[in-house]
Formats: C-alpha cells, sequence, structure tokens
C-alpha cells in the first residue's frame, strides 16, 4: 500500500468524523400547538426571529412571503398552514428555521424552537399509517426521547409534495 | 498544474524536486534550461510514480476533481489560442512565434495528459505536437487542407477534453479515424515524394479522408460550444480587479475601525466620514460589478472561425473585421448574446453578401466586408454586425408579412424601422430556400427574445445594395437597474426607469369604456389601463382611477396604463432572483432590497402587458 493512499484514507475518515458524528441522530425540536416536531440538523442552517415578510402573489396560503437573509432572497412557509392545523399567531417567540435542502434555502415558520437533541435509530419507529399529513409522507418516523414522543418530519417531502403550484424542483 | 497536483499529495516525497526547481529556478529565462528542468520534474515524477506503484498492480495516482477542473481550464484557453493562432497563420501564411505558441501549449497539454493518465488524448496530442514542430521547420505547407485537418484534430482533443468531467476518462470517440488523420498530415510529405513515383492514386485517396473528415468538423464544433456554454460557473478575474476591491476593503476596514474608536464625533467629523464611507461602498460596488465583467473578445474569436467555415461553404468571400474586443460586459450577458451573433453573422453571409459574381456585376469588390463592432454608448454596449452586402428588401419582406397577416395594409405608410422589424416575427423567413447554412432551426424570433431576456434590443440599419447594420444594443449590467418605487396597498413595487414614459393623475373627464375595458385618453390617444391589484390579489387605497396614479408603461412601441396607489420615488437597485423554489410568478420578474433590508418586487414590463392584450 502506498504512502499516498494512506494518507488519503486517512483524511477521508477525518473527514467523515467530523460530519457524521456531530450531526449523527440529532433532530432540531420544535413546537406547533402542542405537538413536538422534529427535522434533521444536516438540513438547518440558521434559526432566526420573526422578521417583515414581502409577500408574493399566485402563491398556496402556506408560502407566506420572501424575506432578505444577508443579500439572499428567502421564500418562508408556514408549518401550521402546511400541516392543516391552526394558523399559529406570530409573536415575539415565533421563529424561523431556514432549512437547506436541494442547495436550496427555505424558511419555516414555527411556533417555537426548544432544543437539539439527539435521538438514535433504535428509539425511532415507524410512522403510523394515519391522518392527513401522514399520508403526505411528511412524517418520517416518530421519535421516543425520555419525556414525550417527538414527531419526526421529512423536510424535503414537506417541502416538495405535490402541491396545486408546480415547485420547479419536481421536474428538474 | 504540476505544483498543484504534488500540493495535493503532501505525503508526496518531493523535497528533493523542489531543491531541484530552486536550483534551476535562477536559470528559467533561458528556455534551454526551462525545458531541462521540466524533464527533470517529469523525470522525478515518473519514477516517484513507478516506486509508487511497485507492488501494488491497480495503483490509481489520486486525481480530484478539483485537479480535473483546473486540467480542463487550462486546456480549453490553450486551444483557443492554438486556434486563434491556427486561423491568422491560415491567413497571413507562414509566422514562427504562432506556431512556437502553439507548439508550447499542445507540449505542456501533452505532458498534462500524461500526468492525469489519459492515454490516448496524450497519443493524439502527441501526434499533433510533431505535426506543429514540422510545420515549424516549414517542412509542412500551410495550406487549406492542412490547417483544416490540424483544427479537426484539435476539435476533437478540445471536445474529449471537455468531456473528461463526465467521463473521467480520456478516451476518444473514432481513436482510430483521427490518429489516422493526423498521421496522414504529418506523413503526407514523405508519402507524396513515394507516390509520385508508385502510386499517384492513393494521394487522392488520403485527401479524400481528410476532406471527408473536415464535414463533419462542423458537428463536433457544435458540440464542442454547447460544452463550453454548459460549463461556466467559473469565471477568471483579472488579478488586478481583485487587488482593487481588496484594497477597498482595507480602506472600508480602517473607516469602519476608526469610527468604532471614536464613539463621540463631532458632527462634522461624522460627517467627513459619512462622505468617505459612501464613496467607498460606491467604489466597492463598482468593483465587485467590474469582477463579473469580461471582454468580448472570446465570442468575437468564435467568428473568426465561423466566418471562415461559412465563407468556405457558401463559396462566397468574406473578410471579417472585428473592433472593440475589449468591450466589457456582465458574463451572463456575454453567454447569453454568443448564439444571437452567430445567428445573425451567418445571416449576414447567408442573406446579406452577394456571391462573387453577383458582387463583380454591381462593381462591388469580389470580396465581402463583414465587420463586427463593439464600443461604449452611455448605458449600453453596441454591438454592430455590419455587411455590405444586398440589404433588406423593404418590398419582399411587405409582400411576405402581408401573406402571414402580419400588416393589413400595402404597408406603405410604414417606417423601415417597423418594417425591418417584421423579420424578428416568428417563422418570418424571406430565403427562397433554407440552406446548410442558415438552417440551424433558430430563427432571428429567438435572436431577438435571447437579446430581450438581457433586456437589450436590436436595431436595423438598412439600404438596398449597400449592406445592412444590425445592432445589438444591450445595457451594461443587467444586475444593477433604475427603478421607480410604487405602492399599492402595503406592497412595494420597482418598476424599471427605463420602461416608464410619464406618470401621471388623469382626471374623470379623460375615463371612457371601450368593450367594458376602462381606457384613458391622454393627448388623442387611447391607453388600456390595467391595475395591478388585481393581478395580485392587493387591498388598495383607491379604486378610483382619479384618485390614485397612473404609470404609463411602454413596451416595444405599445404604452399601456397601469394603477397604482402612490410613487415612492427614484432609485438604484440591485436586481436579484426570486428563490427557486417559487418558481416564476406572473408579472414579477425578480426583487430587490430596499434600504430598510425588506424586499420589493421588480415588475416585468413584458410579461405585464401580455397579461393586458
Amino acid at each position: 500500500m502506498s504512502r499516498v493512499k494512506e494518507y488519503s484514507e486517512f483524511e477521508d475518515t477525518l473527514y467523515d468524523d467530523i460530519n457524521e458524528d456531530t450531526q449523527k441522530d440529532k433532530f432540531l425540536i420544535f413546537q406547533i400547538g402542542s405537538e413536538d416536531y422534529g427535522i434533521e440538523i444536516k438540513h438547518v442552517v440558521e434559526i432566526i426571529t420573526m422578521q417583515t415578510i414581502t409577500e408574493v402573489p399566485e402563491m398556496p396560503n402556506y408560502i407566506k412571503g420572501i424575506i432578505n437573509l444577508k443579500g439572499k432572497v428567502i421564500p418562508l412557509m408556514d408549518v401550521s398552514i402546511r400541516f392543516n392545523l391552526d394558523p399559529i399567531k406570530y409573536n415575539e417567540r415565533t421563529c424561523i428555521v431556514i432549512v437547506e435542502v436541494n442547495q436550496i434555502l427555505v424558511g419555516l415558520i414555527v411556533e417555537r424552537v426548544s432544543e437539539v437533541t439527539k435521538i438514535p435509530a433504535f428509539q425511532i419507529e415507524g410512522a403510523p399509517n394515519t391522518g392527513s399529513i401522514i399520508g403526505k409522507g411528511f412524517i418520517q418516523g416518530i421519535g421516543k426521547s425520555e419525556d414525550k414522543i417527538k414527531i419526526l418530519l421529512n423536510i424535503e417531502k414537506i417541502l416538495y409534495h405535490k402541491t396545486r403550484f408546480n415547485l420547479r424542483k419536481q421536474t428538474v | 498544474m504540476i505544483f498543484a497536483v504534488l500540493a495535493h499529495n503532501l505525503d508526496f516525497p518531493f523535497h528533493r524536486l523542489l531543491s531541484i526547481v530552486e536550483l534551476r529556478s535562477t536559470d528559467v529565462r533561458l528556455d534551454d534550461e526551462q525545458n531541462k528542468l521540466l524533464n527533470f520534474i517529469y523525470e522525478v515524477i515518473n519514477q516517484e510514480k513507478e516506486l509508487l506503484m511497485d507492488g501494488n498492480e491497480d495503483f490509481e495516482f489520486p486525481i480530484n476533481d478539483e485537479m480535473i477542473a483546473q486540467f480542463i481550464q487550462e486546456a480549453i484557453s490553450g486551444f483557443e489560442k492554438i486556434e486563434e493562432n491556427l486561423l491568422t497563420i491560415e491567413r497571413i501564411g507562414f509566422e514562427q512565434n504562432l506556431l512556437d505558441e502553439a507548439y508550447r501549449i499542445i507540449h505542456s497539454y501533452k505532458g498534462n495528459c500524461g500526468f492525469m493518465n489519459f492515454m490516448q488524448l496524450e497519443k493524439l496530442s502527441h501526434k499533433l505536437e510533431t505535426l506543429f514542430e514540422i510545420m515549424k521547420q516549414g517542412r509542412l505547407p500551410i495550406t487549406e487542407n492542412n490547417i483544416a485537418g490540424t483544427l479537426k484534430i484539435l476539435d476533437v482533443i478540445q471536445k474529449t477534453t471537455l468531456n473528461i468531467a463526465e467521463s473521467r476518462n480520456g478516451d476518444v470517440e473514432n481513436f482510430n479515424t483521427y490518429d489516422q488523420l493526423v498521421d496522414d498530415l504529418v506523413y503526407q510529405n514523405k508519402k507524396k515524394h513515394l507516390q509520385k513515383i508508385v502510386n499517384p492514386i492513393k494521394k487522392v485517396e488520403n485527401i479524400n479522408t481528410v476532406v471527408k473528415n473536415i464535414k463533419k468538423t462542423s458537428e463536433v464544433e457544435k458540440e464542442i460550444d454547447q460544452k463550453i456554454d454548459s460549463k461556466n460557473s467559473d469565471i477568471r478575474v483579472n488579478l488586478d480587479k481583485i487587488d482593487e476591491m481588496v484594497n477597498l476593503v482595507g480602506e472600508l476596514m480602517i473607516v469602519s475601525q476608526m469610527m468604532t474608536r471614536n464613539p463621540n464625533l463631532g458632527p462634522e467629523n461624522q460627517r467627513k466620514f459619512f462622505h468617505q464611507l459612501n464613496g467607498l461602498v460606491t467604489e466597492l460596488q463598482d468593483a465587485a460589478m467590474s469582477i463579473r465583467m469580461i471582454p468580448l473578445e472570446g465570442t468575437f474569436k468564435k467568428m473568426v472561425r465561423l466566418v471562415r467555415d461559412l465563407s468556405k461553404k457558401s463559396k462566397k468571400l468574406v473578410k471579417l473585421d472585428t473592433f472593440g474586443e475589449d468591450t466589457e460586459l456582465d458574463k451572463t450577458v456575454v453567454e447569453q448574446i454568443s448564439d444571437p451573433l452567430m445567428h445573425l453573422v451567418r445571416n449576414a453571409i447567408d442573406h446579406g453578401i452577394e456571391t462573387r459574381e453577383q458582387r463583380l456585376a454591381q462593381s462591388k469588390p469580389k470580396e465581402g466586408m463583414l465587420a463586427i463592432e463593439a464600443k461604449y454608448e452611455g448605458n449600453e454596449v453596441w454591438i454592430d454586425i455590419i455587411d455590405d452586402g444586398s440589404g433588406l428588401n423593404r418590398e419582399k419582406i411587405l409582400r411576405k408579412a402581408k401573406e402571414m397577416n402580419l400588416v393589413q395594409s400595402n404597408g406603405h405608410d410604414l417606417s423601415d424601422d417597423k418594417v425591418f422589424n417584421l423579420i424578428f416575427e416568428p417563422g418570418f423567413s424571406t430565403a427562397v430556400e433554407i440552406t446548410s447554412v442558415s438552417g440551424r432551426g433558430v430563427g432571428l424570433d429567438v435572436v431577438k427574445r435571447n437579446i430581450e431576456k438581457v433586456k437589450g434590443y436590436i436595431k436595423i440599419k438598412s439600404k438596398p445594395g449597400k449592406g445592412s447594420t444590425f445592432s445589438l444594443r444591450i445595457p451594461l449590467t443587467i444586475a444593477i437597474i433604475d427603478g421607480m418605487l410604487v405602492r399599492v396597498g402595503k406592497s412595494i413595487y420597482t418598476i424599471p426607469l427605463l420602461a416608464i414614459r410619464e406618470s401621471i393623475q388623469i382626471e374623470k373627464k379623460q375615463i371612457t369604456l371601450v368593450d367594458g375595458n376602462e381606457v384613458v385618453q391622454l393627448r388623442n390617444q387611447l391607453i388600456p389601463v390595467f391595475r395591478l391589484h388585481l393581478l395580485h390579489h392587493l387591498t388598495p387605497d383607491y379604486e378610483n382611477l382619479e384618485e390614485g396614479i397612473l404609470i404609463f408603461l411602454e413596451y416595444q412601441d405599445e404604452v399601456f396604463g397601469l394603477f397604482v396607489d402612490e410613487l415612492l420615488g427614484q432609485y438604484q437597485t440591485i436586481i436579484k432572483g426570486l428563490s427557486e423554489y417559487l418558481g416564476k410568478i406572473p408579472g414579477v420578474s425578480g426583487c430587490s432590497i430596499l434600504s430598510n433590508g425588506e424586499l420589493s418586487l421588480i415588475l416585468d414590463v413584458a410579461d405585464l402587458r401580455q397579461g393586458i392584450i
């Protein structure tokens, strides 16, 4: 085995260590209504407070508009409306979770953000086969950590599940 | 290139190499020394490679994406230079310097191929190198066929190189054909001598294969163009531009430090600081924008080759002159106008310039003149494509337009401008037959659309028998516009200032209803009116036209009124794309950031007009 090869292998494992170990099994937990929801931490870019939103016409009701985040234009989705829940009221605890999926940034408006928690795979169960948002595949699994169950979301499905307006990603 | 590769593998025991480089680098000005040094480097690397491969059959030298990208980029810019040189040689004849340069470039490319383990490319480029070498020594005559053959080899090498990013190997499609072709070129001299005595038929055959192969060149070329077009998220920036920007950032930091260290500035000093800051920010904006700008040189060079090929194909003599290659435009714009420009050049040669006989009959010089000229004109760049051919035939255009129901009357009252603009209508062609030259499936309407995509427009001047000028007028940058801020209800929109003819508050008596649609009478003109709040479902302050403001927008000679609540003033703004996530929104082309950090949607005037009519 050559030295060059050894070196690059070593580098690879080093890289994986950083990438995987810190993010593996970790979820950002937020609340809407009385439920706890979790999304994989690897998708989360940033969490910011509520901003002034510029409305955009001809959008589904859960797309609230766009904001400017450090020169980037980011569309916002109200998760409560996306899930057909009672729409949340925006106040000083309302947060925008900026997520990145397929190199596209989208802001999720959620009621509160509580913590980042580790839920190992063996504590996650498959999604039960009931309910409306589950039917669309929004739920990736149910996480059972100490106190309360957490609904783990499939962020890609939430952003791109077929809607009445044509999201470009679907065709790419 | 090689050093970059080495730097990627720090483990590589190249300290020995480094010490040699150090030792020799003092002498590098001498060509000989440089070659010796390079050979030495290759030798050492090869030795190391063998060393590494010992006892490891399937050893692969670690090659990563970055190295490949660098390899491709370096190669492509080299090929462009070679092509340019070859074309110059074809025109002006033998020129030692140009051949030397081509030879050097292909030599270092060959070395890189070897290093990256692209065997077929290495072999082909090695043979090309030999070809250049015998050309250099004057042993191969500079003939049309020889140059064409050489260009063909170059094309296929270029195409394969561009493919490497995906294929990861340097395998050449139809390798043997090209291998043979290059051999034919290299050995034709020797063969000729033999053939004179032995077999005169074989020579003819050889040339035939060359000619046959040349015919395919245009296809390869097309592919290359497409490849280059699809691979350009990179940009080459002159280091000076970056230095300037870094300097400005440094200045900015100094000013900001001064301000934080002296929190209690007097009003006088404060004003001074703000003044300074303002100036710096403007300069920085210019510097940042200039980074996106690239010269038109590359695009123009493509035209040289295009004109050469077209004039061969159409058997018309065409002389191309280009001016203003150093004119700079936004990179995305340069990419967008490359196709339209090619199309117009094709058009000029195919429809504009007459055949040699026709020209001589009109006592014009037998060689057609084609000029491409770029220049700055105010906030625009004008690119003129000028030919001295037959010019546009007004009557012919009108006849065709009437056939297509584009004009009602006999059109005698129409201005030349209006008539000439008809040729941009979809499906419009006055050409009797479609030749291979113009049959690329792109009409002039596509040219126009592409130019409009970059917010430009086309002007045509033409005199029968004297020639035509197609002038592409393109804004310097599409990233910044002058905009007018308007308000409808709670929403603030930006309208491109260029599209606004005037804005007025009208009186009730000016409004009439035509077919249930509101129309405003303005200086004896009836202008349709369009309410923004209806399209975008907003709650406006005013429903009555006489209470708000009517903005008269102009798009391609058509005027329409846009009803808004209030004008908020002019400003200059950077255009931001809307998120890809949202897709296209009707009537909106993008958005801009307001001074308070919020966003404002920019209205798309062309889109709005289509919605209203």
